[in-house]
């Protein structure tokens, strides 16, 4: 369950010749056991098996770099101490 | 002494009642003031008087109000009247005083009313106040003055605001459901007054609902409030912005940007109702801050909150980059050793969906750049029975080849890797087998829907749909299968995602598969009763329905009934039970011919060895026969268990007489050839008896005549044997 390019030190879109040449390299690094890079060979060679492996590279939403706000929203003042209050007297209805 | 008291008396109320008459004469005469004094004099001697002076009274102040306009006196005269109780005789008419004092209250109410209004315009408030509030006080007693009341009541109010002071909550409400002419007036009062308090969602509400028209002053009331939300807007926009600034900063803690993208969530629904544009801005903030806090959370292995985070996504569904990455994280889950009791459905259920979706896998192949010249097939595809439309430019719905890969072998391939890691990566074996069973269920689900469904919804399986309110779309698609096709596959997996809300049909579906289960727990509990309450006429209608579980029944039964024969195959309470699991399945030959078998191998075993007495063999036996009649071993058996209970008859062994002849003569009315066969037996034994007789006693038995209790006991018999041998 390693994930064959972290084995073998690729990127998710190096070629056949990348993956035996990373190979050789794995081999003489050592960093992993024998087995399994020679298992991570194999899968990245086998297009349904790579295929798989690609599937577990986590995807993103496609998204734009966030940037500042900027709006157009305004605000005039309403002094509420300026309103008249007896617009809508009533006392001549009384 | 008595006498001159008594005349007394009587010359006193002679003298009141003429003086009395004279009263009420200059009070129609409208001389109120010879009234009133007339009145007032007799007011203790005559009942009538103290009712009379206060209507007179009341008729004064009526005209210092009217004629001289007054207030001030006429209000004391109104006064006064209340006063006039004191001095009157206790048989004084209650009733009608009471009315005039009413009418004193609404006059006095009108003058203290009219006095508040002169003081507010004036501007003397606490003034105005006062005399509403006592205003009030008179006329709260009186229905008839109920307008004056909230005139009253409005304007207290309205002083109230004009003097700056707090209104009254309770009777801003009271007015709310009234229709004074001052509505305007008060409620505009109302809104500036709560706009200055800074109470905006009140303010907003009684303005909607009471001042809601064309009025620069309006208008104004209405920007102030605009300006609020505003100006708690432009605050938002601010505090997200200085987060926005920090973002990209090494040191922004994770906690910080799932705050920034929380905030973003809950306030772009009330940024939208004051600028659409910013809403807009901020909502498209989200993606980013989305897919950073899922870096984060991938990059730290907390694939718990991965699962979390996106299924609190809005419509993480329709996004198969999502789906994809929920299987990622339930896959390392469960590669990290991380399947629990608590997680192991949600890991599993994520896992399936995401591998049986097809957009998943192609989404992962758009962001795939090989330099190969493969292209990849999906015509072996595990997610979808139909072509689906989709923009990847090297995938098609050929054939495989070595240069056409096949997307359904790599799905293939991750489900294997899956299934690997449950079958060994969990330690506890128990939680192991749970969560196998768990996978099975799950896979077999979403694979039966992908099969019978057409359409292009989100697959998922039972427990991921119902966990992310998904189920419903495919009940609805699974529903409309079962109504066009008659497909019954598509209700029984439709249980497998019914909730408390399913179509009709799959609920239906599901109650009749329960009672069929109910009725197999009940057998395995020998629970008659249960049983009977089971099969009941509506269970059996409602199982007929469905042909699936009409068909299945019945073997399903049988094998439960076996099991239970394996287990004791002598076991009498099963008989009933039985006869029971029949009545449900009237048109089963097979039930009919298991029950038969038992009961005879049951009688004949217990019989020999004397554990089963022939009363009881013999009511078995009866139902055996009727179960099946083409038995001819089990018609011989019956026929001999009815010669055995004959004899107990006929040699006093048995108390059960009347029951066995009740039972032979069923068994006489059945029309068996195989019984028929049998029976001939009878006759044979009858005859021996017979030939054991004299020959009186013969002809007495042939004529029925003189015969004892016994003789006629052996008739009965003797007959039960001809008759049911003579059929042959």
């Amino acid at each position: 369950m390693k994930n064959p390019y972290e084995v073998l030190n690729i990127n998710q879109d190096a070629t056949k010749h990348d993956i035996i040449a990373a190979q050789k390299q794995a081999m003489m690094q050592r960093k992993f056991p024998i087995n399994e890079i020679a298992l991570a060979t194999k899968q990245l060679l086998d297009a349904e098996k790579r295929l798989a492996a690609d599937f577990m590279y986590p995807s993103k939403l496609s998204a734009k770099r966030p940037k500042k706000i900027e709006t157009e929203i305004n605000v005039s003042e309403v002094d509420l101490n300026n309103i008249n209050p007896d617009a809508f007297c009533s006392l001549k209805l009384t | 002494m008595l006498n001159d008291i008594l005349n007394f008396f009587d010359d006193s109320f002679n003298g009141s009642k003429s003086r009395y008459e004279k009263g009420c004469q200059f009070k129609l005469q409208k001389q109120y003031a010879e009234a009133a004094s007339i009145f007032t004099q007799i007011i203790s001697k005559h009942p009538q008087a103290g009712l009379k002076l206060a209507e007179t009274k009341f008729e004064i102040a009526l005209l210092t109000l009217t004629n001289q306009r007054n207030k001030a006196t006429a209000y004391k005269q109104f006064e006064d009247i209340f006063s006039i109780k004191i001095s009157v005789p206790s048989n004084y008419d209650k009733k009608q005083f009471e009315g005039v004092e009413r009418k004193c209250r609404i006059e006095l109410g009108g003058i203290r009313y009219k006095n508040g209004v002169e003081s507010e315009k004036e501007k003397k408030y606490s003034k105005s106040i006062t005399h509403y509030l006592k205003a009030m006080e008179f006329l709260s007693s009186s229905s008839n003055s109920s307008d004056l009341y909230f005139k009253a009541l409005s304007r207290l109010e309205i002083s109230k605001l004009k003097e700056g002071k707090n209104p009254d909550l309770s009777n801003i409400e009271v007015l709310q459901k009234q229709t004074t002419p001052f509505q305007q007036d008060l409620f505009y009062r109302y809104t500036l007054y709560l706009l200055k308090n800074n109470e905006i969602k009140k303010a907003e509400s009684v303005l909607s609902k009471h001042i809601d028209f064309n009025s620069l002053e309006v208008e104004q009331l209405k920007e102030h409030c605009r300006n609020y939300y505003k100006s708690a807007v432009l605050n938002t926009v601010n505090s997200i912005n200085t987060s926005i600034e920090q973002l990209y900063q090494t040191d922004f803690p994770i906690a910080e940007t799932k705050k920034l993208f929380d905030t973003i969530s809950s306030t772009v629904p009330s940024v939208n109702k004051v600028s659409k544009a910013t809403a807009k801005k901020i909502e498209e903030l989200k993606p980013s801050l989305f897919n950073k806090l899922l870096s984060k959370y991938f990059s730290n292995n907390q694939f718990e909150e991965v699962l979390k985070h996106i299924t609190t996504y809005s419509n993480f569904h329709q996004q198969p980059e999502l789906i994809k990455n929920i299987g990622i994280a339930a896959l390392r889950l469960a590669y990290s050793n991380q399947i629990s009791k608590s997680n192991y459905s949600n890991i599993i259920s994520s896992w399936l969906t995401s591998v049986y979706s097809d957009r998943a896998i192609l989404k992962s192949l758009e962001q795939t750049s090989w330099d190969d010249d493969y292209t990849f097939t999906l015509c072996e595809s595990i997610g979808t029975n139909f072509r689906i439309d989709f923009d990847v430019e090297n995938v098609n719905y050929e054939e495989v080849s070595p240069t056409n890969i096949s997307i359904g072998a790599t799905q293939r391939e991750l489900l294997q890797a899956f299934e690997n890691i449950i079958q060994s990566n969990i330690p506890d074996q128990q939680l192991a087998n749970t969560a196998q069973e768990f996978y099975s269920n799950e896979k077999q689900a979403i694979e039966k829907i992908i099969q019978i469904i057409s359409s292009d919804i989100t697959f998922a399986t039972p427990f991921f749909a119902k966990q992310h309110k998904l189920a419903s779309f495919i009940l609805e698609e699974l529903e409309s299968s079962y109504n066009s096709d008659d497909n019954e596959e598509a209700l029984e997996v439709g249980v497998l995602f019914a909730e408390d809300k399913a179509p009709e049909v799959i609920s239906e579906y599901k109650l009749a598969t329960q009672i069929v289960n109910d009725i197999l727990k009940a057998i395995g509990q020998e629970n008659k009763s249960q049983i009977d309450n089971l099969t009941a006429k509506d269970n059996q209608k409602l199982v007929a329905k469905f042909d699936s579980i009409k068909e299945t029944t019945e073997d399903k039964i049988l094998l439960e009934l076996a099991t239970k024969i394996e287990s004791d195959d002598e076991n009498e309470k099963l008989i009933p039970i039985m006869i029971s699991t029949l009545n449900f399945s009237p048109t089963s030959q097979k039930l009919r011919e298991q029950f038969s078998r038992y009961v005879m191998n049951l009688c004949v075993s217990k019989i020999n060895d004397e554990r089963l007495n022939n009363a009881d063999a013999l009511k078995y036996l009866h139902w055996a026969i009727k179960a099946t009649n083409k038995n001819q071993r089990g018609a011989n058996n019956l026929a001999t268990i009815i010669k055995f209970n004959l004899m107990d008859i006929l040699n006093d062994r048995t108390t059960r007489t009347a029951e066995i002849f009740r039972i032979v003569e069923e068994i006489k009315n059945l029309d068996y050839e195989t019984l028929k066969i049998a029976c001939s037996e009878l006759a044979e034994t009858r005859n021996e008896i017979l030939e054991q007789l004299d020959s009186e006693t013969r002809r007495n038995l042939q004529t029925g005549l003189n015969l004892s209790t016994t003789g006629k006991t052996l008739k009965k018999v003797l007959d039960y044997m001809k008759k049911l041998s003579d059929d042959n």
